[in-house]
C-alpha cells in the first residue's frame, strides 16, 4: 500500500481519487483467479466515477411555459424559462455510503438514490455473519462519496402569467455542475426532468395521495437580459410578417401606438421611428448615435403623459421617470456609501438603466440642474462621465430619450423663442431630433370625428373598425426587435439629394421668421430618421422615400412650432385669416351670404365674435359692404 | 326529499350517485340547503360532508399532483383493489391494506389550489341576512349533533363503505378540537395574512378545484360546493415538514379548513336580497327604479347638507361600474372626490355609516399620515412562506372605498407611503393595482368605486370633484339630519334601496344610434364655446355619466333627457368649480 518512491512531483490528487486508486488495488491484490466472490464488496459503480453525465434538450424543442408543466410530462425532459425567486445554498449530498465495520473492517457500500436514506448498521460481511460477531458499521465521511446539491425555485415570467392569475413556480434540484449556476432574480432556462418526488417511511403513507414534484436540472442556462428580450423575437412567424408588410404598415404601425389616444399621427409616427431607432456610425473612431430623441411639448392635458407611459409599456427595455425624480441618485448614476461596509459605490440611474433602451422623462423642464449638464453628454455621446468621490469612470447610456414639457407660462405662447417657452437651453433643445409641440385646437372636422370615436367607443365596448384595426402589443414588440436588427446604409446616389434638401431648409429658415433653428445637427437628424425608416421596412437601403418622409417629419415638427402663431397672434393675424377664408369663400363673385361665412369660419374653429370683429374692421377699411339685415356681404 | 341527501350528503354517497347527485345541485333549492362554512361553526360539520362556502380568490397555489386512481393490497388477503382519490387528501386504506407505490392503475392527475378567504368588507347587515338565511340549518343543528348517527346510517345503508371509511363522527370532532393544542402558536396571524382587513369572523379555506376552469381569475368571488376535509392526520404530516413554505397548506383542517370542489360557480353581486341571476325580480325592481331614486335622491340630499347636485352625483358614484377596458383606460368607473367637507368632527364618519347600510361591500379608510406610512395598500408576495401577503387595496369587484382626507394633517410620508400613495392613484385613475412579486410587479384589475371626502382639493386624482355646496340650515343641524335619516331608513325602505342600487349597476346598457349625432355635435358645439377647454376626457365623462344617470333611472337606453342631465351636471358643476376659484 506505501507509494513508491517518486523521482518528480506527483500531480495533486483529491482524496476520492486516493481512495479510488487504493480500491483497485485492493481489489486486484485480493483478487485470485478463480476464487468466487462476494459481489456485495465489488464497488458500486457511483463510486468509482469520476464524471457526470447531463442531457441537453434538441435546439428544436421551445421551452414550455412553466405553467403547462403537467402531470403528462412526469418523467420526460422539459426545457423551461422563469426567474429564480429562491435559491439553497449548495451542499453536499451523499451518493454511496460507505461504513467500516468495527469487528472484521470490511468496508459495506449503500448506493443513496432519493433524498433520505436509512443507514445501516449491521455488518453483512462474511467474516462477521460466519462468526457471528455482529459487527457494527460506522460511516465513513472520507470514503463516502458526496456531490453538490442544490435546490432553486423558479417562477414564470410575468408575460407569461394570463390575466387575474398568480404566477406559477417550480422547484428545481441540481446536482453536480449545475449547481451555482443562478441567483435570486436571475432569467434562466432550465432543461431537466420533471418527476415526483419519492418520500419514505412514514411520511410516504401520510402523504398519500398527494406528490410533490420537481425537476431534476440538466441544464441550467443564465440567461442574460438581452436573450430574455430577443427571445419571443423569434417567434414572429411569416405569416404575421406578411401580414405587417403590407400596402399602408407604416401608418398602420403608427396608429397601433396607443390606439385609445385619439388623432395625433404625425406624433405617433415619430415615436414609432423612435422605438426602432436610426444606425450608430463610428467613422475613424468618432461616434455618431443611432437613437432617436423626441421632445413633447404642449398644453396641459393634451395626453402627453400617456403617450410616454405608452412607450413605456411597450418598449423592451425602458425607464420611465419625471424629471423631479425622487431618489437620490437621479437621472444619472450617483456615488453612495454603502450603509454596511462603508465603501463607495456607483449606483447608476434611469438614464444607465435604461443603456440601449428607452428613457422617458416626463416634466424634462423641471429637471434638477445637476441632471441638466449631465444630460448634454448622454443625448450626444451616449455616455455618462462620472468623477466622484476618486471613482472616475464613463458609463453607457445608450438610450433614446422621449421627453415631455410644459410650457414654462401654462401655454405656449408663439410669440417666444421655443427655448424662453420651455425654459431649457437651446444647446439642449438642439439635440432633440425631433421637438413636437401638441397643441388642441378647435377644428370642427377633427372634433367631430373625435366625437365620433368616443362614442363608438361608449356604445360597442370597442374600437372602430373603421380605423385601421390596432396591431397587439406583443406582435409590435417582436416587429420592433426584428426592425432593430436591420443596418441598412444611405447609398452614394442619394447624398446629392439630402444635401440640397439640407441647403434648402437652411435657406429658409434663414429667410423666414423661424422661431426654431435649423443646424447641422437637423442634418444628422434626417439621416437617423431615414435610416430608422428603412429599417422599418425591414431593407438594407435607405430611399429616397424614406429621405423625403423624414423631411417631411422634420418640417411638420417645425410646423407644429411656428404654426402656434395661428391662434395666439390674435389682433393682426385672425383678422387676416378671417379675410381670407371669406375671400377663398367668395372666389369668382362679388356677394357672399353672412350665413355660409359663419358656417365656414366656426368650421376653422374662429368665433362668431372674432368673425363680426373681422367683418366691421373691414367694412371700415371699405372693403366690403354689408347690408341692413346683416345676412350678406359685398365686395367693393 | 332530495333535498335534505345534499343537506348532509358524505362522500360515499356521492360516488355512489354522482350523475344524480350533480343533477339535484343545479336545482338552487338542493343548493341552498347545502350547509354554508361561512356561518355554520366547523364543529358542526363532519370530515367529508358536502358544504358550502362563499368566498374571495385571494391567492392561487401551484397545482397539487394527486392520485386519481390508486391500487392498495390488503396484507392479509393478498387481494389488490383500486380506489377513487378525488376529493380526497388521505387514501382510504383499511388497518390491513397497504398502499401500492408503483402500480400500474395509479393515474396522476391534477388539481388546482386556491386560497380563499370571506369576502372581504362586507357590511353588517348582508352578513346578518346570510346568517338569519342559513338560519334553518343552525336550527337543525343541535338536533342533528344527537341524531348524527341516525344521520349517517341513513345515507350509510345505500353504502357501506361510509361507515368503514370514515372514523365516526363524534370521534372526528373531538380529535379536531384537540389539534389545537398542537398549533404552533403564530399560526393564527399567519392566516391573518391572507386578509386585507383585519376581521375578527373572517374565514380562511383552501379550495381544490379539479375540472381546473381558467375563467377563474384572483379576486373573485366565488360560491364552492365540496366536500369538507379535516382529517386531523393532515396536521401531522405539517408537523413533520420542517420546510417553512409548506407549513401554511398543511395548516391544521380546524383553522383552514380544506374544500374538494365539486362545483365552483362566480358570484356577479353578492346581494343576498336578490337571486344571482335576477331575470324574475328584476323586472319589479327596475319598475320602482324612479321611485326608489327618489328616496335615495332624498336621503342623500339630506345627509349632503342639502346639496342636490352633490346627491345627484352620489348616486352616479353608487351604481358605477367598470364596462370596458384598454391598455390605459378603464371605462365606467366614476369616482367621486367631494371637497369641502368642513362640517367639523364625526361627519364623514356618519356619511360612512349611511354608505354601509346601502351598499354590500364598503371599506372606510381614514387618510392618516400614520395610516399612510404603516399600513399595506398592495399585495406583496412572501417567498419564504411562498404565499401572497394580502393589502387593503386587494378587494373583490363592487368594493366601495370610502377615503377620508379630512383627517390628513401636515407630517412627512415615508417611502412606504409614497408608493401606497400612488397605489390610490393608479387604483382610481387606472382602476388596477399592482401587485409586488419582488422580482416584478404584476398588474391585476380592480373594479372599486372610490369616494375622497376632503376639505380642500383632493391629493389623489378622482373623476369628478364636486366642492359641497352645503345649505347653511343644515350646516348647523346635521346632527340632527343624521339622525331624522338614520329614523327613515328603516326596514322596508332600506331593502328597496340595496335592491335597488344592485339591480340597477347590473343592467344591460346600450347607446342607440339617433343619439350619436346629438351627441357628436353637442361635443363640438361644447368645444366651440369653452375655447378648446373641453377635451376628450370630458366627453368620456359625459358619457359615462349619461348612461349612469340613465342607469338610475333604471332605463337601458340612453334617451336625449338623460344626455342633457348629464350635460346639465356637468356644467352646474363646473360653474361651481370655477366659481370657488375666482372667490377667493
Amino acid at each position: 500500500m506505501l507509494p513508491d518512491y517518486k523521482q518528480r512531483e506527483v500531480t495533486a490528487k483529491d482524496s476520492l481519487d486516493v481512495y479510488i486508486e487504493h480500491r483497485l488495488l485492493m481489489e486486484q491484490r485480493l483478487h485470485q483467479p478463480g476464487e468466487q466472490r462476494d459481489p456485495r464488496n465489488k464497488y458500486p459503480p457511483e463510486l468509482m466515477r469520476r464524471f457526470e453525465i447531463y442531457f441537453k434538450d434538441l435546439s428544436l424543442n421551445k421551452p414550455i411555459p412553466v405553467r403547462d408543466v403537467k402531470a403528462e410530462h412526469i418523467g420526460k425532459l422539459v426545457t423551461v424559462r422563469g426567474i429564480v425567486t429562491r435559491c439553497t445554498e449548495v451542499k453536499p449530498m451523499m451518493v454511496v455510503a460507505t461504513y467500516t465495520c468495527d469487528q472484521c473492517g470490511a468496508e459495506t457500500y449503500q448506493p443513496v438514490n432519493s433524498l433520505t436514506f436509512m443507514p445501516l448498521a449491521m455488518c453483512p460481511s462474511e467474516d462477521c455473519r460466519v462468526n457471528k460477531a455482529g459487527g457494527r458499521l460506522y460511516l465513513q465521511t472520507r470514503g463516502s462519496k458526496f456531490i453538490k446539491f442544490q435546490e432553486l425555485r423558479i417562477q414564470e415570467h410575468s408575460d407569461a402569467v394570463p390575466v387575474g392569475n398568480i404566477p406559477r413556480s417550480l422547484t428545481v434540484l441540481c446536482r453536480g455542475e449545475t449547481t451555482r449556476q443562478a441567483l435570486p432574480g436571475d432569467h434562466v432556462s432550465v432543461s431537466g426532468i420533471f418527476l415526483p418526488l419519492l418520500r419514505t417511511g412514514f411520511r410516504q403513507i401520510a402523504q398519500g395521495l398527494l406528490s410533490e414534484t420537481f425537476m431534476d436540472a440538466h441544464r441550467v442556462v443564465h440567461l442574460n437580459k438581452t436573450e430574455v428580450d430577443e427571445a419571443p423575437a423569434a417567434d414572429l412567424t411569416p405569416e404575421e410578417v406578411q401580414q405587417l408588410t403590407h400596402e399602408d404598415f407604416y401608418g398602420l404601425l403608427a396608429s397601433s401606438l396607443a390606439p385609445e389616444i385619439y388623432g395625433h399621427e404625425d406624433v405617433k409616427k415619430a415615436l414609432l421611428l423612435l422605438l426602432v431607432g436610426g444606425v450608430d456610425r463610428r467613422p475613424q473612431g468618432m461616434k455618431i448615435r443611432g437613437n432617436i430623441n423626441i421632445c413633447l411639448m404642449g398644453d396641459p392635458g393634451v395626453a402627453k403623459s400617456q403617450l410616454l407611459s405608452y412607450i413605456d409599456r411597450l418598449a423592451a427595455r425602458s425607464q420611465y421617470t419625471t424629471g423631479r425624480g425622487s431618489s437620490g441618485v437621479g437621472l444619472t448614476a450617483a456615488v453612495m456609501k454603502d450603509p454596511l461596509t462603508g465603501e463607495m459605490m456607483l449606483e447608476g440611474g434611469a438614464l444607465v438603466l435604461a443603456d440601449q433602451g428607452i428613457c422617458c422623462i416626463d416634466e424634462f423642464d423641471k429637471m434638477a440642474d445637476s441632471d441638466r449638464t449631465a444630460i448634454h453628454e448622454v443625448m450626444e455621446q451616449q455616455t455618462i462621465s462620472i468623477a466622484k468621490a476618486g471613482i472616475m469612470t464613463s458609463l453607457n447610456a445608450r438610450v433614446s430619450i422621449l421627453a415631455a414639457a410644459n410650457p414654462a407660462f401654462g401655454r405656449y405662447n408663439p410669440r417666444r423663442t421655443v427655448e424662453q417657452n420651455i425654459q431649457l437651453p437651446a444647446a439642449l433643445l438642439s439635440r432633440f431630433d425631433l421637438l413636437w409641440l401638441i397643441q388642441d385646437r378647435p377644428d370642427r372636422d377633427n372634433d367631430l370625428r373625435l366625437a365620433q370615436h368616443i362614442t363608438y367607443v361608449h356604445q360597442h365596448c370597442k374600437q372602430p373598425p373603421a380605423t385601421v384595426q390596432a396591431l397587439d402589443m406583443r406582435v409590435m414588440r417582436r416587429y420592433i426587435a426584428l426592425c432593430k436588427k436591420q443596418e441598412p446604409v444611405i447609398p452614394e446616389e442619394l447624398t446629392d439629394y439630402i444635401v440640397d434638401s439640407y441647403v434648402e431648409m437652411r435657406k429658409e429658415a434663414r429667410n423666414g421668421k423661424d422661431m426654431t433653428f435649423t443646424s447641422a445637427r437637423n442634418l444628422l437628424a434626417i439621416l437617423r430618421l431615414s435610416t430608422a425608416l428603412a429599417r422599418l421596412r425591414l431593407s438594407e437601403q435607405v430611399e429616397k422615400e424614406d429621405v423625403k418622409e423624414a423631411i417631411r417629419l422634420t418640417e411638420m415638427s417645425k410646423d407644429s412650432l411656428n404654426h402656434a402663431e395661428d391662434r395666439h397672434g390674435r389682433a393682426q393675424n385672425v383678422m387676416d385669416r378671417i379675410y381670407s377664408v371669406i375671400r377663398e369663400l367668395a372666389g369668382e363673385s362679388k356677394t357672399v351670404k353672412m350665413a355660409d361665412v359663419l358656417e365656414r369660419c366656426a368650421s376653422k374653429g374662429y368665433t362668431p365674435d372674432q368673425v363680426e370683429e373681422c367683418l366691421e374692421e373691414y367694412e371700415e377699411l371699405n372693403v366690403w359692404l354689408i347690408n341692413q339685415a346683416r345676412t350678406k356681404i359685398t365686395f367693393v | 326529499m332530495e333535498g335534505s341527501k345534499l343537506e348532509s350528503c358524505f362522500l360515499p354517497y356521492w360516488e355512489a350517485n354522482e350523475v344524480q347527485c350533480k343533477d339535484q345541485l343545479n336545482d338552487p333549492r338542493n343548493w341552498n340547503m347545502i350547509p354554508s362554512l361561512n356561518s355554520v361553526a366547523l364543529h358542526d360539520v363532519v370530515d367529508q360532508q358536502l358544504v358550502r362556502f362563499t368566498g374571495m380568490i385571494q391567492d392561487m397555489q401551484n397545482p397539487e399532483m394527486y392520485l386519481e386512481q390508486y391500487e392498495v393490497q390488503d396484507s392479509i388477503t393478498k387481494q389488490t383493489t383500486v380506489k377513487m382519490g378525488k376529493y380526497r387528501d388521505i387514501p382510504a386504506c383499511g388497518p390491513d391494506e397497504v398502499f401500492i407505490d408503483d402500480s400500474r392503475s395509479n393515474v396522476h392527475r391534477e388539481r388546482q389550489v386556491l386560497c380563499c378567504i370571506s369576502i372581504p368588507a362586507l357590511n353588517p347587515w348582508v352578513k346578518q341576512l346570510l346568517a338569519t338565511g342559513t338560519d334553518r340549518h343552525t336550527e337543525v343543528k343541535p338536533l342533528q349533533h344527537e341524531n348524527k348517527r341516525a344521520y349517517s346510517d341513513e345515507s350509510a345503508s345505500s353504502n357501506k363503505a361510509l361507515s368503514s371509511s370514515i372514523s365516526p363522527p363524534g370521534t372526528s370532532v373531538k380529535r379536531v378540537c384537540c389539534d389545537k393544542k398542537h398549533v404552533p402558536r403564530n399560526v393564527r396571524c399567519d392566516t391573518e395574512l391572507h386578509l386585507p382587513l383585519p376581521e375578527s369572523q373572517a374565514k380562511t379555506c383552501l379550495v381544490k378545484v379539479y375540472d381546473s376552469d381558467p375563467a377563474l381569475a384572483l379576486n373573485d368571488m366565488i360560491e364552492v360546493v365540496g366536500f369538507l376535509s379535516v382529517d386531523p392526520r393532515l396536521c401531522l404530516i405539517s408537523e413533520e415538514m420542517e420546510d417553512e413554505g409548506a407549513q401554511f397548506h398543511n395548516l391544521p383542517g380546524s383553522l383552514v379548513p380544506r374544500l374538494h370542489a365539486v362545483s365552483v360557480r362566480k358570484l356577479k353581486h353578492n346581494n343576498p336580497l336578490l337571486e344571482l341571476n335576477f331575470c324574475s325580480s328584476a323586472d319589479e325592481v327596475l319598475g320602482l327604479a324612479r321611485l326608489v331614486r327618489q328616496d335615495l335622491h332624498l336621503v342623500l340630499s339630506q345627509v349632503l347638507l342639502g346639496d342636490h347636485l352633490a346627491a345627484n352625483y352620489f348616486i352616479c358614484h353608487l351604481i358605477s361600474s367598470v364596462f370596458q377596458r384598454s391598455e390605459l383606460l378603464a371605462l365606467g368607473q366614476l369616482s367621486l372626490n367631494i371637497s369641502n367637507v368642513v362640517c367639523g368632527h364625526g361627519y364623514t364618519e356618519k356619511l360612512y355609516t349611511v354608505l354601509r347600510q346601502l351598499v354590500t361591500k364598503s371599506h372606510y379608510q381614514p387618510l392618516t399620515i400614520e395610516n399612510l406610512n404603516k399600513c399595506t395598500f398592495t399585495p406583496k408576495k412572501d417567498y419564504d412562506a411562498n404565499r401572497l401577503v394580502s393589502g387593503i387595496l386587494q378587494l373583490s369587484t363592487q368594493t366601495h372605498l370610502v377615503l377620508d382626507e379630512t383627517c390628513l394633517e401636515p407630517g412627512q410620508l415615508d417611502s412606504n407611503g409614497v408608493h401606497n400613495v400612488a397605489a390610490l392613484g393608479t387604483l382610481i385613475s387606472q382602476q388596477k393595482v399592482d401587485y409586488d412579486f419582488q422580482f416584478y410587479k404584476l398588474e391585476f384589475k380592480a373594479d372599486v368605486p372610490v369616494l375622497v371626502l376632503s376639505e380642500g382639493k383632493s391629493l389623489l386624482p378622482n373623476d369628478v370633484a364636486v366642492p359641497l355646496e352645503p345649505d347653511s340650515k343644515c350646516l348647523e343641524t346635521w346632527n340632527e339630519i343624521f339622525e331624522a335619516v338614520n329614523h327613515y331608513l328603516q326596514e322596508p325602505v332600506l331593502q328597496r334601496l340595496r335592491k335597488y342600487l344592485t339591480a340597477v349597476r347590473l343592467l344591460e346598457y346600450c347607446l342607440p344610434q339617433d343619439l350619436e349625432q346629438v351627441i357628436q355635435d353637442d361635443f363640438v358645439r361644447l368645444r366651440r364655446e369653452t375655447d378648446t377647454k373641453t377635451s376628450a376626457s370630458d366627453l368620456h365623462l359625459l358619457l359615462v355619466l349619461s348612461r349612469l344617470v340613465s342607469l338610475s333611472q333604471g332605463e337601458g337606453t340612453l334617451s336625449r333627457e338623460s344626455w342633457d342631465l348629464a350635460c346639465s351636471m356637468e356644467k352646474q358643476r363646473k360653474q361651481r368649480i370655477n366659481g370657488r376659484v375666482h372667490q377667493p
